[in-house]
C-alpha cells in the first residue's frame, strides 16, 4: 500500500513568531518526536515570561492601527491566508500526521475544518455588523456597534494541532483584535506552518503571533493585565483553573475541557449505517478527541444487544492500526507514551473492576514495522457500570465501555449521571425517540444518526457541565461576540 | 488489494482515471478517426478527476468519518486494460469493457460507502452515471466501425 512521501525530513527548530519576526526562545528546547516511528522531527522551546510579555507588547502596539483597519481589508488578509492553506493543503495534513499521528484522511479533515474557520471569519463584514433603531423617542436614535478588545491569547491542545486554533484566532484578527497562540508542547509545528503563511500573507507585525512553551507561558498569558481573553482547549482541571483565574482578572474566558461522550443504539437503529460511524466516533484520532464516543449504549433486549456487539466487536478487531501516512492504516498511534500508558492504567483499572474485557487492545496488530511505544489497537469493555472508572473518568483513547439501558429514558438518566457534558448521540430509525434524545439530553453538541457531532464552523462549538466553562463558545457567530463588545449609543442632533 | 479509507479509494479512482484517459489519448493517436469521438471523453476524465478531489477534500461532511467507509472493496476486481489493441473496432470494444469495469468500482464504492459518507458516493454515482452514457456510445462506435 502507499506510504506517503515525509514532508520532514530533518528535525526542524520551532521559533517564536513575535512582531513578525521568527525569533529563537532562550527557553530550554526539548524534542518532538513522530509518535509512530519514534523518531524526532523537531525542537520545541519552553518559552519564558519575558518572551510572552514580549509578544504581548508587540501585540499592543499593532492593536490601534489593526483596530481601524477596515473590516473589509481585514477580511482580504484572511482570503490570501485561505489561499495559502489551499495551496499547501497536503504538506499542512501530512506534518499533522508525523507530529500527531492520526491517520492522513484524519489529516486532511482536520486541515479542511481549519481551512472553513479562515473562510467564516473572513465574512467579518458581514458578521460584525451592529443594529439600531430610529426614534426611540423623537429625534433621538439609538444603536449599538461591535468593537474589538485589544490582545486575546489562545492556548492550544494536543489533539488537533491544525485546526483548534483556528476556532479562535481568525475570528480574533477578523474583528480587528491582536492574537497570541500558544501552541501545545507537544505538537507545535502546525501553527509554525501556519504562522509562516500568516507571514506571506503579510499580515502586520503584531497582530498574528504565535509564542510555544508550557506552564510558564500559558500562565504568563494569562496573567497579563494587557491580555482581554483567553481561549483554552484542554483538560477539565486545567480548563476550571483557567476560567477561574481569568474570571478573577476581569477577563473574558471560553475554556473548553474533557468529555465522557455517550452514544445511545436503539433497537430501531439502522445497524448496517451504525456500525461504521461507531467506528469512527471511538477508534478515529485513536480515541483522542473531545468529541469522541467513550461509553456505548445499547437499548434493548439480550438478543439485541447480543448480536449488535458480534458484529461492532468484529469490525473493531478488523481495524487496521498503523503509521498515518501509510494509507491503508484506519488508525495511528497514540500521541504520546503517556497517553497510551493512560489508557493502559484504565484498561486495567477496568478488568480490576469487574468490567468484561472482551477486545483487548493490548495485543498489538499493526499494519508494517515500528516501534510499539505509542500504539494500541482497539479495546471493548462490555458490563461496565456507569461509576466504574472507565464508565466515568475521561480514558482519551481507543477505548469503548459497553454499557445497557431497557429505555431511552433510563439510557438518558444513565447519561445524566455524568459530570461531563460534551456530546451526546444517539442512533435510531425513529424521530420520535431522535427528538426525545435531542430535547431532554444535557449535551452541548447533539449527533442523531452522527456519530461525531462537530459543529460546522459557522456554528458554535458547543458544551455543557464540566466541559464547559464560560458563556460564549468558539467558532461562528458566538465567536464574533466573545472577540467584541457591543457598544451601545444613544444619539440626538439638536 | 483491498481497500479500507477514502485515501486509499480516491487514490484507486483517480488512477482509473488517469489510465483510462491514457488509453483513449493513445488511440486517438494511432487512430485519428476515433478523435473526435474519444476528445470529449479525455476532457471528462480529467473533470472527474477534479470532482473527485472536491467532493474528498473539500467537503467536510464526509471528512472526518473516512477511514471506516470503505472496507471490502478489492481492486483487483476492477482492473481495466491498458494495452491498445489492433484495431479501431477491437480498441472500441476494449474501451467499452473498461467502461463497465469501472463503472462497476464506482458502484461498489459508492454503496460501501453510501451509509457514512455523503458527498463521496453522490461524486462516484455521478461519475458512473456518465460513464454508462459513454459505454452506450462507444458500443454503437463498434457497431458503427
Amino acid at each position: 500500500m502507499t506510504i506517503l512521501q515525509e514532508p520532514i525530513t530533518d528535525p526542524i527548530v520551532v521559533r517564536n513568531y513575535v512582531g513578525g519576526e521568527w525569533t529563537r526562545s532562550a527557553g530550554e528546547y526539548h524534542d518532538i518526536m513522530d509518535p509512530a516511528r519514534q523518531r524526532v522531527i523537531a525542537h520545541v522551546p519552553t518559552s519564558t515570561s519575558d518572551e510572552v510579555n514580549e509578544a504581548i507588547q508587540e501585540a499592543k502596539e499593532a492593536f490601534p492601527e489593526w483596530r481601524s483597519t477596515p473590516p473589509v481589508t481585514r477580511a482580504r488578509y484572511l482570503h490570501r491566508l485561505r489561499e495559502l492553506m489551499e495551496e499547501n493543503f497536503e504538506e499542512l495534513s501530512r506534518i499533522q500526521t508525523m507530529e500527531h499521528g492520526k491517520t492522513i484522511d484524519e489529516s486532511r479533515g482536520e486541515t479542511r475544518r481549519g481551512i472553513e474557520q479562515v473562510e467564516v471569519a473572513s465574512g467579518i463584514p458581514s458578521l460584525m455588523m451592529g443594529y439600531n433603531l430610529e426614534d426611540i423617542a423623537s429625534g433621538i436614535d439609538e444603536y449599538v456597534i461591535r468593537q474589538p478588545l485589544g490582545t486575546f491569547a489562545v492556548i492550544a491542545p494536543f489533539n488537533f494541532p491544525f485546526m483548534v486554533p483556528l476556532w479562535f484566532a481568525p475570528y480574533a484578527v477578523a474583528t480587528g483584535n491582536c492574537v497570541i497562540v500558544k501552541p501545545s508542547p507537544r505538537d507545535p509545528i502546525s501553527q509554525t506552518k501556519i504562522a509562516e503563511l500568516v507571514d506571506e500573507a503579510d499580515f502586520p507585525p503584531g497582530v498574528w503571533q504565535v509564542v510555544n512553551g508550557g506552564t510558564e507561558a500559558s500562565t504568563a498569558l494569562i496573567d497579563h493585565p494587557d491580555i482581554e481573553g483567553v481561549a483554552f482547549v484542554g483538560s477539565t482541571p486545567v480548563a476550571r483553573e483557567v476560567y477561574k483565574r481569568a474570571g478573577a482578572a476581569g477577563k473574558r474566558a471560553i475554556a473548553q475541557g474533557g468529555a465522557k461522550n455517550y452514544v445511545v443504539v436503539m433497537p430501531d437503529a439502522n445497524t448496517r449505517a451504525t456500525i461504521p460511524a461507531l467506528l469512527t466516533s471511538f477508534y478515529g484520532n485513536a480515541g483522542q478527541r473531545c468529541l469522541s464516543g467513550a461509553n456505548l449504549l445499547v437499548v434493548g433486549d439480550n438478543s439485541f444487544h447480543d448480536s449488535f456487539m458480534d458484529e461492532l466487536s468484529e469490525a473493531s478487531a478488523r481495524i487496521r492500526v498503523g503509521y498515518g501516512l501509510d494509507e491503508s492504516v484506519q488508525m495511528g498511534p497514540m500521541q504520546s507514551p503517556d497517553g497510551k500508558d493512560r489508557v493502559l492504567g484504565y484498561i486495567e483499572q477496568g478488568v480490576d473492576d469487574g468490567a468484561r474485557l472482551r477486545l483487548d487492545g493490548r495485543s498489538l496488530d499493526l499494519v508494517g514495522e515500528y516501534p510499539e511505544t505509542c500504539f494500541l489497537n482497539p479495546s471493548i469493555f462490555e458490563d461496565v457500570e456507569p461509576d466504574m472508572a472507565i464508565g466515568r473518568e475521561e480514558i482519551f483513547g481507543p477505548v469503548m465501555s459497553v454499557l445497557r439501558a431497557g429505555t431511552l429514558q433510563e439510557a438518558i438518566d444513565t447519561i445524566h449521571t455524568n459530570p461531563f457534558g460534551n456530546s451526546a448521540c444517539i442512533f435510531t430509525t425513529s424521530g420520535r425517540n431522535a427528538r426525545e434524545f435531542q430535547y431532554n439530553t444535557q449535551a452541548g453538541n447533539i449527533g442523531v444518526n452522527i456519530g461525531i457531532a462537530a459543529p460546522m464552523a459557522f456554528f458554535p462549538f458547543g458544551g455543557m457541565k464540566d466541559s464547559f466553562f464560560g458563556t460564549l463558545h468558539g467558532q461562528g457567530p458566538d465567536a464574533v461576540r466573545f472577540f467584541t463588545e457591543g457598544k451601545v449609543v444613544v444619539q440626538r442632533w439638536l | 488489494m483491498k481497500l479500507n479509507t477514502a485515501s486509499a479509494a480516491v487514490r484507486f479512482a483517480k488512477q482509473l482515471e488517469d489510465e483510462s484517459r491514457n488509453l483513449y489519448e493513445r488511440a486517438t493517436e494511432r487512430y485519428p478517426e476515433l478523435q473526435s469521438a474519444f476528445a470529449p471523453f479525455i476532457r471528462e476524465n480529467k473533470r472527474n478527476v477534479g470532482s473527485i478531489d472536491r467532493a474528498y477534500i473539500g467537503v467536510v461532511s464526509d471528512a472526518l468519518d473516512t477511514q471506516f467507509a470503505f472496507e471490502g472493496i478489492d481492486t483487483d476486481d476492477y482492473g481495466i486494460v491498458t494495452d491498445l489493441p489492433d484495431s479501431p473496432d477491437e480498441v472500441t470494444t476494449v474501451l467499452a469493457s473498461n467502461e463497465e469495469a469501472i463503472i462497476a468500482f464506482y458502484r461498489a464504492a459508492a454503496d460501501s460507502s453510501r451509509d457514512l459518507l455523503a458527498d463521496v458516493p453522490r461524486a462516484f454515482d455521478r461519475i458512473a452515471s456518465k460513464r454508462s452514457r459513454r459505454t452506450k456510445a462507444l458500443r454503437a462506435l463498434t457497431d458503427g466501425l
